[in-house]
């Protein structure tokens, strides 16, 4: 970029070259090109060709036929996908509630300054910075019936009949994904709130203070409705990540208990090659149910939205 | 205001005590709060420490039926068997680091110039923009593998190399990143680039010689994150590539665990090579992971 | 390794044997494109040994086979062996590769390369329940009369040439199987179990007295299911495809019933309810802790558990057929196993079928079952004293042997086996009933393959 173009501007006309080079209107459009470009290409591109491609026979062969929406038909009609949207609806909101739960209590037990809180913030930062399979290998180790110190507990209490195991039931392996979840992402909640706690003003309290009322009364009157912002965007972050869970369940469930999609990736891969539509079918329908998502909690933010 | 929120959150020594009160807490509610802040970290940890344990026990401790919660014995050979004897472990490692630090470099390359656009100047649909990059977030990955897998297999043939991770990886962080960056740029005093620019830096050279380098913390937290979410990917290795040429180690460390033979003393040594830089990097570095978790958040 | 990988290494092998390439550079560039360092030097080896004896012109041709995964050495020794006899005599020369640990890893890649029409291997190793499905979608290549004629194939185990075999051809020879075995603790019983009955009765008079569990086996839904569920079938003197139609689905049977029931009716009394989450391993893991009187596993564990650094059982347990109950008359084992194909879109296809009868050659089957004890096709090497004299297991995988069965052949094994994994799953998880599952199964498989 050289400074002497700068002065050459004033003569005539611009060339759509120089009109850049100006710093001129076009600037904006050229920096943003590339992201765009990427983005339609890799993000865009293939989210619009997998509704294409979910409407063939299939599409690994030479000549795919087109056949409407009967993927899609199949794939709603089969028992296990059934299974696999309760499992996935299921493991959504209840993670997604504990996660606000616990995330909104640590936050408040560590909004307050003590002796040694960075050590503890960055405690529980840890379990949020490993790779979700990894962490669900971890606590397979703590999950199985012969090794696993979990199960042993369990056993201890009577919480399992001996020789059972958490991961042996359905309920069990969506109890497993929800506790390895909601210890993994957590952290990730607590510091959200914990960011938006500290910007709430302290002379809110103070007069709150002067009025009489109860920490417990100023809670729900300062702190939640102040957190509003903040919590709808942690939530909707999280719910779409809770809808297109896939590493725990592929690694609890396997085959028996699959979430939406693990059920499409088994579909996609461990079938013959006539199963691959049905599997983008089915990862279609994820999107939609995360469309959904993402429309609610837009118009619950569009305030929020305006702003920007 | 965003200005007064960006130096809140990055001053974050100063207002430590912010939002909570001094009122009088009795001992045993301050009590209390130890007592559960301990346990939470305790929770938090008790996994890293089950699985430490468990990759120095040997193999009949592993087995050991009840489980011991302190090791009777120390042996290192699940570490010496994973670094050594395993063909795929240290492949699929180096892969990850490769494919991680490519696609940060890059996001970064994309997110600042875009960012700098959203974060610093006004124009017609910069809203729209904005808003298409931040729509890819809703994308459940699973939707796109399938047309990938196609693309990568047929038309472009890239399927089993770094670039059949990279490509997608980018979609994974490019979004956040230029959110992060957008809010990063925009906070900054606008002086301080005009005073560059009355200097006869074009944007660019402003951008360059001024932005990034005030901004760099932010900068770095974004890379950071960036760096942590394609080294956690899972789906994308899975689907994309078949062997060590390019797996990630995420799924190389599912090989631990195959029918016939789950070396549970190996795979919980993976998982702590795995997992032992992440912890580094999280205590060294939690000041600006949690500052860039939270900037794009709480300001909106 | 990709198809432009490949197509750089053609050009390689051309530029060294016309010395326009060194040895060295050879080796750098095979690195390049992602060839393990012992392959390079495999092909490196071809080439130079040809250009010496028939002056460039009649340089060998070079193949690559894929094979399941071999941490022995061995299937790397058989290679060597061929490339220095008649590898030499006929111009061919084998590069071997080592394969995938998993098998729906293995699947997937094989998937992944045919679907693409690839070359990447002319020779695949591929499971005993996979020749039919891509036989059907032409991916591999039919074995004639003349390149392995009908009277040698007599002198095989017939099971797997069974389970390779559809439409009426044979699409992949076997090499070596796998088969169900009945694992039973030795120091609590005397005499093994011939029948169910036997084996529940046995299994509760010593546990939870002297061992913590009955029996253990694979009852996790994925494809040892399958093997577990056809072994008690055909014990039963049950089928699931009619033998003589394959279009026929014969599973909603008594037969089947009193199977399913039986199976249904282990869990959690003499198997551990934790049984539905066991895998191979799994099992084993129980069994050699010393905590079941038996287990069904296949051979592999049988070295492990005599291994004293492994095991706490070592000497303390031996092998039978599975049992059989109903009216049944023997215990069958379900077939697994490892078989070669030809990759259809070689354009080496001769070659590989040379290499592919080699190993079905007195030498490669006796170097299989001495050098890493695999239980090889060739019937013959079973009686061979020095087999016998170094691995007098397989005395008794004899009769077990004859008796062994494949699961049901079909072009679209995928879909059958997911349909029985889920039903068989869905009863012994008692959320359905034996009748229900096995109606909705035979509905379920009726629509597959008819």
């Amino acid at each position: 970029m050289s400074v002497q173009t700068l002065d050459s501007t004033e003569q005539k006309p611009l060339s759509w070259w120089q009109r850049l080079r100006a710093n001129g209107t076009l600037l904006p459009y050229l920096l943003v090109l590339p992201t765009l470009l990427l983005i339609l290409v890799i993000a865009i591109y293939p989210m619009l060709d997998s509704f294409w491609i979910s409407t063939q026979d299939n599409p690994l062969i030479a000549q795919p036929v087109f056949v409407g929406l009967a993927n899609y038909i199949q794939v709603l009609k089969d028992p296990q996908f059934q299974g696999s949207v309760l499992n996935t609806l299921i493991f959504t909101v209840v993670s997604v509630f504990l996660e606000t739960v616990c995330g909104l209590g640590i936050a408040l037990l560590i909004n307050k300054t003590f002796p040694g809180r960075g050590l503890v913030r960055a405690a529980i930062l840890v379990p949020w910075a490993f790779p979700t399979v990894v962490s669900a290998q971890m606590w397979l180790l703590m999950y199985n019936d012969q090794t696993g110190i979990i199960t042993y507990i369990l056993q201890l209490l009577h919480l399992l009949p001996h020789g059972a195991t958490l991961l042996g039931s359905s309920s069990g392996v969506i109890i497993a994904a929800l506790v390895t979840d909601v210890w993994k992402t957590t952290p990730f909640m607590a510091l959200l709130i914990l960011a938006g706690l500290q910007v709430i003003p302290n002379e809110l309290y103070e007069a709150a203070d002067v009025d009489g009322s109860t920490p417990v009364q100023s809670f729900w009157r300062i702190t939640l409705p102040l957190l509003r912002d903040p919590l709808l965007i942690a939530l909707l972050f999280r719910s779409l990540d809770a809808i297109r869970v896939f590493d725990l369940f592929y690694i609890f469930g396997a085959r028996s208990v699959p979430s939406m999609a693990s059920y499409a990736d088994l579909r996609l891969f461990a079938g013959t090659t006539a199963d691959f539509a049905p599997g983008v079918a089915a990862a279609v329908i994820v999107f939609l149910f995360a469309l959904v998502i993402s429309l609610v909690f837009i118009s619950m933010m569009r305030n929020m939205l305006r702003q920007i | 205001m965003a200005v007064q929120e960006y130096s809140q959150v990055h001053k974050g020594r100063n207002v430590r005590a912010r939002g909570t009160r001094e009122r009088g807490q009795s001992t045993w509610a301050q009590i209390g709060r130890y007592v559960a802040v301990v346990l939470v970290v305790l929770i938090a940890l008790a996994p890293l420490y089950w699985t430490f344990v468990t990759s120095i026990k040997n193999g009949v401790e592993i087995n050991a039926s009840p489980p011991t919660l302190f090791p009777h014995t120390i042996d290192f050979s699940n570490y010496v068997q994973v670094l050594t004897n395993s063909t795929f472990f240290l492949p699929t490692l180096r892969n990850s680091a490769i494919i991680s630090v490519i696609t940060t470099l890059l996001a970064l390359l994309f997110g600042i110039l875009c960012a700098y656009a959203l974060g610093r100047i006004k124009f017609a649909g910069r809203g729209a923009v904005l808003g298409l990059v931040l729509s890819v977030q809703m994308f459940p990955f699973i939707a796109m593998v399938g047309p990938l897998f196609v693309l990568f297999t047929g038309p472009i043939y890239i399927y089993n190399t770094y670039w059949a991770l990279i490509i997608p990886d980018l979609v994974l962080t490019l979004p956040l990143t230029v959110w992060f960056l957008t809010s990063f740029f925009r906070d900054l005093p606008a002086d301080l680039e005009e005073a560059a620019r009355v200097d006869g830096a074009s944007r660019l050279r402003a951008l360059w010689y001024v932005i990034v380098p005030l901004t760099a913390p932010g900068v770095f937290s974004s890379a950071i994150l960036s760096f942590i979410s394609v080294w956690n990917d899972f789906l994308f290795g899975l689907s994309l590539t078949s062997d060590q040429h390019a797996q990630p180690v995420t799924v190389g460390i599912t090989q631990f665990n195959t029918e016939h033979v789950t070396a549970y003393g190996q795979l919980a040594a993976a998982a702590i090579v795995v997992t032992i830089p992440l912890v580094i990097l999280v205590l060294v570095l939690q000041r600006r992971i949690v500052s860039g978790l939270t900037a794009g958040a709480v300001k909106g | 390794m990709l198809h432009e990988q490949r197509e750089a290494l053609d050009e390689m092998i051309q530029k060294i044997r016309s010395g326009r390439l060194t040895r060295r550079s050879f080796l750098q560039r095979a690195a390049v494109v992602g060839l393990s360092s012992s392959a390079a030097v495999s092909l490196l080896e071809a080439c130079g040994g040809n250009s010496n004896s028939q002056g460039g012109n009649g340089a060998s041709t070079s193949i690559i086979w894929q094979s399941e995964q071999d941490t022995t050495g061995t299937y790397k020794s058989i290679v060597d062996t061929f490339n220095n006899t008649i590898g030499k005599q006929k111009g061919i020369h084998v590069t071997w590769d080592q394969g995938p640990a998993e098998t729906d890893t293995m699947l997937a890649k094989y998937n992944t390369m045919f679907r693409a029409r690839q070359a990447t291997y002319d020779v695949v190793s591929v499971d005993i329940v996979y020749p039919a499905q891509f036989a059907s979608q032409g991916w591999i290549s039919s074995i004639s009369d003349t390149d392995w004629p009908q009277s040698e194939r007599a002198k095989y185990l017939p099971g797997p040439i069974q389970g390779c075999t559809y439409q009426g051809k044979l699409w992949a020879t076997p090499y070596r199987l796998d088969l169900g075995l009945l694992y039973y603790r030795t120091d609590l019983i005397s005499t093994p179990p011939t029948t169910f009955d036997q084996l529940v009765s046995m299994s509760k008079s010593v546990s939870p007295s002297k061992v913590a569990n009955g029996y253990v086996w694979q009852g996790s839904q994925y494809e040892g299911l399958v093997c577990d569920f056809v072994e008690v079938l055909y014990g039963y003197n049950g089928t699931i495809l009619d033998p003589n139609d394959a279009t026929k689905v014969t599973v909603n049977s008594p037969e089947a019933l009193q199977a399913l029931t039986e199976m249904v009716s282990w869990v959690g009394t003499i198997s551990p309810s934790a049984v539905t989450t066991y895998q191979e391993d799994q099992s084993l893991g129980t069994w050699k802790e010393g905590n079941s009187a038996f287990m069904r596993n296949w051979p592999y564990a049988y070295a492990i558990c005599n291994d004293p650094t492994q095991s706490k059982i070592p000497h303390k347990f031996d092998v039978t057929s599975l049992p059989y109950g109903g009216s049944g008359t023997a215990g069958h084992s379900a077939l697994g196993g490892w078989n070669l194909a030809v990759n259809a879109y070689s354009r080496k296809q001769d070659q590989s079928k040379e290499f592919m009868v080699y190993m079905l050659s007195n030498s490669a089957q006796m170097a299989g079952i001495l050098g890493a004890s695999w239980t090889v096709t060739l019937s013959s090497v079973y009686n061979d004293p020095q087999v016998q004299a170094k691995q007098p297991f397989f005395k008794k995988l004899g009769p077990i042997l004859a008796n062994a069965k494949p699961r049901p052949v079909s072009p679209k094994y995928s879909d059958v086996s997911d349909v029985i994994q889920r039903n068989v799953y869905g009863a012994l998880k008692k959320q359905m009933s034996p009748t229900q599952a096995l109606s909705s199964m035979a509905s379920q498989l009726t629509t597959l393959v008819s």
